[in-house]
């Protein structure tokens, strides 16, 4: 069976500013039904290639294809099926939450039919909508614009940093409401710079980093890659056999230890379960990390 | 509340020419050269309250209040949404760049025409309020008419100034400083005979509301040299607009 043909289609894209070179030689696809994280530290040139992609940057170099359409020669035809959510919360401070949706609506061929779905969901209550926007905290902002974003229940939604002031809950709250956009068949491409929610939502991810695109994988692969820190101590004497396939032992004394673990962490635990054990904290995986583990391996492959 | 001060202030010429009533030719004839350049009278005045009420459209204050709307309308349009980041949000809906060029323009032809409308409305106001006499309104229309297309040549290089830039400050800024050389170069070429062949490249030599009353007809030429400018500012934005990488 012929695979579908891709939503997103980027091929050798690059973007310069005069002498910065803020995108090098891009290629991406992404699928009908996919979510996608776009992974990067900040700078990365992340909003570069989403700008791209949305039509308000035109490639020095290479194509891009959203819906097999130019986004910069044909916007109109691609943005009737496209829901975006900006980096920033850029909106219309003088206006009220309702007047800033129904202003945006009013622009778009398709109907709100999502909005008062999304405002319920992500605790937009009348009263609230009814303020000025200049009066809104940081999250109510970036809820906002999320509402803006998939009011009009996009084929395709491309979110710049969608998570960015929102607290923990109303972030599950949105990844529920990402999954079932997902499940219609929407199809969502959104950049990040924190791996656990990249992790947790997507099935692929891409790697950038300095305009580059270091890798594009599957999550499972990204699981595999990712290095934690551990650190321990026991009661009694240190365990010996700590060491093993994918761990590195970076300090130890007496009674404590830290390591760390690529991969699967179960048989360092294994080895651990049978010692007293007197405090154990896993720091959180670093982005860095992985972006460093990718450049070792390709020094390795030259 | 700008076309308040418009209105506030066109009320005031026609009260202020009962006030002077007779003394009025003297007072302005005593009048120093570089004032009377500044308003276009360095030929002489119209005494006549028509033309004492055209002084007014020519006045500071017209100028100042009308430019600085215009500017801050035209250069702010673009740029400064481009600078909030709000003109990813327009720009992300099902339209073409250019529609959101001529949505901003007829913003500003609307702003424009409400301005003077009420300036207009001011002299009425006053004339009828102190009784002035011989008030030709035909005039007072064609010389607003000229006043209309002058702010509309300003428009047309702001809105092109913006379409280029991405920060609203920075294109209000070019815009008015360059409004203020056209000012000066106008102001000079009528002052110093030397320099008078600099005249015509400024769009304020193709602005005497004075002469427009006397003559009492439309200047058709001066408006179509300001016609002009605007049309070329206006295309040139939205082709630049267009074709521009958007970046904050």
């Amino acid at each position: 069976m012929a695979e579908p043909h891709p939503v997103i289609w980027i091929d050798n894209v690059s973007k310069s500013y005069g002498h910065v070179q803020a995108l090098s030689s891009l290629n991406l696809s992404v699928h009908p039904g996919e979510i996608f994280g776009f992974l990067g530290p900040n700078g990365a040139g992340k909003t570069t290639a989403i700008r791209v992609l949305m039509g308000f940057l035109k490639p020095t170099q290479g194509i891009a294809r959203v819906f097999d359409a130019d986004p910069w020669l044909k916007p109109k035809e691609i943005k009737a099926r496209i829901g975006f959510l900006p980096d920033a919360s850029a909106l219309y401070d003088g206006m009220t939450g309702n007047d800033f949706l129904n202003y945006l609506a009013g622009l778009h061929s398709r109907p709100s039919a999502r909005r008062e779905e999304l405002c319920d969901r992500l605790e937009l209550s009348r009263s609230d909508l009814q303020r000025k926007v200049k009066g809104y905290s940081h999250g109510m902002r970036r809820k906002l614009g999320i509402v803006q974003s998939m009011q009009h229940d996009p084929d395709l939604l491309i979110m710049d940093e969608p998570t960015q002031g929102l607290d923990p809950l109303t972030q599950q709250a949105f990844f529920v409401i990402l999954r079932e956009a997902q499940a219609r068949g929407c199809t969502i491409f959104f950049s990040s710079h924190v791996l656990s929610e990249v992790e947790e939502l997507c099935q692929r991810v891409g790697i950038i980093r300095q305009g580059t695109l270091v890798a594009v994988e599957q999550v499972r692969e990204l699981r595999r890659r990712k290095v934690r820190t551990m650190e321990g101590e026991v009661k009694g004497q240190l365990p010996p056999d700590l060491q093993g396939e994918g761990v590195e032992i970076l300090a130890r004394g007496d009674r404590w230890w830290r390591l760390a673990i690529k991969g699967d962490i179960n048989p360092v635990l294994r080895v651990l379960a049978s010692h007293d054990l007197e405090d154990l904290v896993f720091e959180s995986p670093h982005l860095e990390d992985i972006f460093l583990d990718y450049y070792r391996d390709e020094s390795v492959a030259l | 509340m700008v076309g308040l001060g418009l209105l506030a202030f066109a009320v005031l010429m026609p009260t202020t020419y009962t006030a002077f009533g007779a003394a009025i030719g003297d007072i302005l004839d005593a009048l120093p050269e570089g004032l009377r350049a500044l308003i276009k009278a360095q030929g002489g005045f119209s005494t006549t309250s028509t033309g004492y009420i055209a002084i007014g459209y020519r006045h500071a204050v017209f100028i100042v209040i009308t430019m600085a709307s215009v500017i801050a309308m035209s250069s702010g349009a673009l740029a400064r949404e481009i600078e909030r980041g709000t003109m990813f949000l327009l720009l992300a809906r099902p339209l073409q760049r250019y529609y959101i060029v001529i949505a901003k323009l007829g913003a500003l032809l609307v702003t424009v025409a409400i301005l003077l409308s009420m300036s207009f409305f001011g002299t009425w106001i006053g004339v009828v309020g102190n009784g002035v006499e011989g008030v030709d309104f035909r005039a007072l229309a064609f010389a607003l008419l000229n006043a209309f297309m002058l702010i509309l040549a300003v428009g047309g290089y702001s809105f092109f100034i913006s379409a280029l830039s991405s920060e609203g400050g920075r294109a209000i800024s070019v815009a008015a400083g360059l409004t203020v050389i056209f000012f000066f170069v106008d102001f000079l070429a009528t002052l110093w005979g030397a320099v008078s062949f600099l005249g015509p490249i400024s769009v304020f030599h193709y602005y005497d509301p004075q002469a427009v009353v006397e003559a009492s007809s439309i200047p058709a030429l001066h408006l179509g040299v300001l016609g002009a400018v605007a049309l070329v500012g206006f295309v040139a934005a939205g082709i630049a607009f267009q074709r521009r990488d958007l970046v904050r």
